[in-house]
């Protein structure tokens, strides 16, 4: 891709406001459900009010009426054409925009089918570029058919060993071969959910919910005297686990349901979903880097899952679901996948280097200096009994020294390998020709020690996470990586 | 420029000089510092008056005062000190921070745009703001004290370097 000047390639898509009066609007209208899938979710609460007994209904009927007609209108009004090499949305309901897309930003192009676009049988298509906070552009209503369509024109790549085959005549529309990558089995998918990051969040529902309906819970567990009995204490904690599970594996189904990952060799394809289904599409070029995520509940079974980095994937719960390429395997698997994936055999046997042991010494004075704390809280708040806290002396050494077991770099060929965390450790594998930039990072307490952290900066999703790093390098070492990885080779 | 080999680059890169920011910028820090030290010393006092604190009255204020002038004639000094940039054969090359040091390097190739910002605070002193982008999330660098020619320039100068492939 080659940009015309510095300042013309971004931002990646194009706004524009039409005038009102403008030139007619041309293009190919949604499909007519977006009408009913608009209404979907203004007409769902009314039905519930409905159902829950309150009949106002002329001021019911005059919603209802408002937001059809609403939708009448902004369906209208709405148009989107393939115009060269770029996509033309133009909507608004009183002020009109103009989006154009080209093809060569888009990084990732996914399909969703949510119940309201199940009920009329159209399809959601979504388009992700870089930059911005949310999904550039959204066709919500599509038949099936078209949608297909579209996505394979959106993502028309032409890799260079297809490229003959066009040539040779072979219709574009002519189906690669797909090959599955990764599959999840039903107890695959119940063993996620078991030992997933859900089960905290739900745990913290629970917990809150408890809080509130504490009595109400009481009221359904008569004989527990909840005031005071340790027994009933415990019960209910052994009830807000199960339900956390529960919760936590309803979930997991629901999200992953017929989980599959196949590859045509230009094209990643993740499908899932059981009531929401979903189809994402990202081209393997547009993959910036991947991650081996275990977490402590997986670690002993040697348990992995696997999400991507692809650049301008807006945040949140629903981009973090779709950055799974593998939401559980075996770590073999997971290290076979991130091979395919990134074209590089031989990843599964680098072996990390750990970082220098005053790294540990870092951690460990980390930790002492943390029960140190605690315990003089302790004393002053409990008097003698606060030198109980010591007792937390040994799971904070026992952490900080998995934190350090837990840090790691290597290097491959082209490829860099970052491995971090404690609680979900990390091991990222990124191509140096992905690489952004590089920022070394040094606090004084690092200077101290002459370590220093680097940051592998390259164009993500807004994560939670962050860039990739090598935490508590050697100093020197860190500056030599400064100056060669971005070097042009 | 594929002609040069990678040890001329290196030794190109090793000569740049490292640039210090104008020194204007400290004036800007110290306004800056001087508008957000004010108003907790004026609620400390007020507390300190109004309400009172285990302490005799006017210590807490005096304490307060002397720690944020400090803070506030301080911090901007070492930040200016410590600021450097740079402009490598192939790359930006930047360090700042005085309790946390980054230095960071963004290859031209990579940069998607170049801005410069100039605020109220900045026209004030004459200065302006550099502000350089990649596709990696948020802003990749940030050269805030520049005299507002210069910064013109140096936009100028890394928007006129010849593209690379910048694909993502």
């Amino acid at each position: 891709m080659r940009q015309s000047g510095s300042a013309s390639g971004w931002p990646t898509s194009r706004t524009t406001t039409l005038a009102s009066d403008g030139p007619q609007p041309s293009g190919e209208r949604l499909h007519p459900a977006a009408i009913g899938v608009w209404a979907f979710n203004t007409l769902g609460p009314l039905v519930v009010i409905l159902v829950a007994g309150r009949r106002d209904s002329p001021v019911i009927a005059a919603a209802a009426g408002i937001s059809i007609l609403v939708g009448v209108v902004r369906w209208l009004r709405f148009r989107w054409r393939v115009d060269g090499q770029a996509i033309v949305i133009e909507s608004g309901l009183l002020q009109r925009q103009r989006r154009v897309i080209p093809f060569d930003r888009i990084q990732a192009v996914e399909s969703v089918r949510k119940l309201r676009h199940r009920v009329f049988g159209v399809v959601e298509l979504r388009i992700e570029t870089v930059g911005g906070a949310s999904t550039e552009g959204k066709l919500e209503a599509l038949h099936p058919r078209d949608a297909e369509r579209l996505r394979r024109l959106l993502l028309r790549e032409t890799p260079a060993t297809s490229l003959e085959s066009q040539q040779a005549g072979e219709p574009v529309a002519a189906q690669p071969e797909q090959v599955v990558l990764a599959r999840l089995s039903l107890d695959r998918l119940v063993i996620a959910g078991l030992t997933g990051g859900r089960v905290g969040v739900a745990a913290a529902i629970f917990g809150v919910g408890q809080d509130f309906f504490g009595d109400r819970i009481g009221d359904l567990l008569p004989r527990i005297d909840l005031s005071g009995d340790l027994r009933g204490f415990f019960a209910l904690a052994a009830l807000v686990l199960a339900g956390a599970f529960l919760l936590s594996i309803a979930a997991t189904l629901l999200t992953y349901w017929n989980f599959t990952l196949t590859s045509d060799g230009v094209a990643l394809r993740v499908r899932r979903g059981l009531l929401e289904q979903r189809a994402d599409t990202i081209p393997l070029r547009r993959v910036q880097a991947l991650h081996v995520d275990e977490n402590l509940l997986r670690r002993p079974f040697r348990l992995a899952a696997v999400t991507v980095e692809v650049a301008g994937r807006s945040g949140g719960e629903e981009a973090q679901q779709s950055g799974y390429l593998l939401p559980l395997g075996t770590r073999a698997q997971a290290l076979r996948l991130v091979e395919q994936v990134l074209g590089h055999d031989g990843l599964a046997e680098v072996r990390l280097t750990p970082m220098p042991s005053r790294a540990r010494d870092r951690r460990l004075l980390r930790a002492a200096g943390l029960v140190a704390a605690a315990t003089a809280v302790g004393l002053v708040v409990q008097g003698w009994a606060g030198l109980l806290a010591l007792l937390l002396a040994a799971p904070a050494v026992a952490l900080a020294l998995a934190a350090y077991r837990c840090l790691g770099h290597g290097r491959s060929g082209d490829m860099l390998v970052a491995r971090a965390g404690v609680v979900v450790r990390r091991t990222s594998f990124v191509p140096r020709d992905r690489l952004q930039s590089l920022a070394l990072r040094q606090s004084v307490f690092q200077q101290r020690r002459r370590l220093a952290s680097l940051a592998l900066q390259i164009a993500r999703g807004r994560g939670a996470r962050g860039d990739p790093r090598f935490i508590d390098l050697d100093e020197r070492h860190a500056s030599g990586l400064l100056e060669t990885l971005t070097a042009p080779s | 420029m594929p002609d040069r080999t990678y040890a001329t680059r290196m030794e190109e890169s090793a000569a740049a000089p490292l640039l210090p920011l104008d020194p204007g910028v400290r004036r800007l820090w110290w306004t800056t510092a001087a508008l957000t030290a004010l108003p907790i010393i004026v609620a400390v006092l007020l507390v300190d008056v109004f309400i009172g604190v285990p302490l005799p009255t006017g210590v807490l204020p005096v304490v307060v005062t002397i720690a944020a002038v400090a803070v506030a004639w301080g911090l901007p000094v070492l930040r200016f000190k410590r600021w450097r940039y740079a402009l490598r054969a192939d790359d930006l090359w930047l360090r700042r921070g005085v309790l946390w040091t980054t230095t960071s390097v963004i290859p031209y190739a990579r940069l998607q745009f170049v801005d410069t910002k100039q605020g109220p605070l900045d026209r004030l002193f004459g200065l302006a703001q550099l502000v350089v982008y990649t596709a990696a999330v948020g802003t990749s660098g940030h050269l805030p004290g520049l005299r507002a020619d210069a910064a013109e320039r140096l936009r100028e100068r890394l928007a006129d370097i010849e593209d690379d492939d910048v694909g993502v």
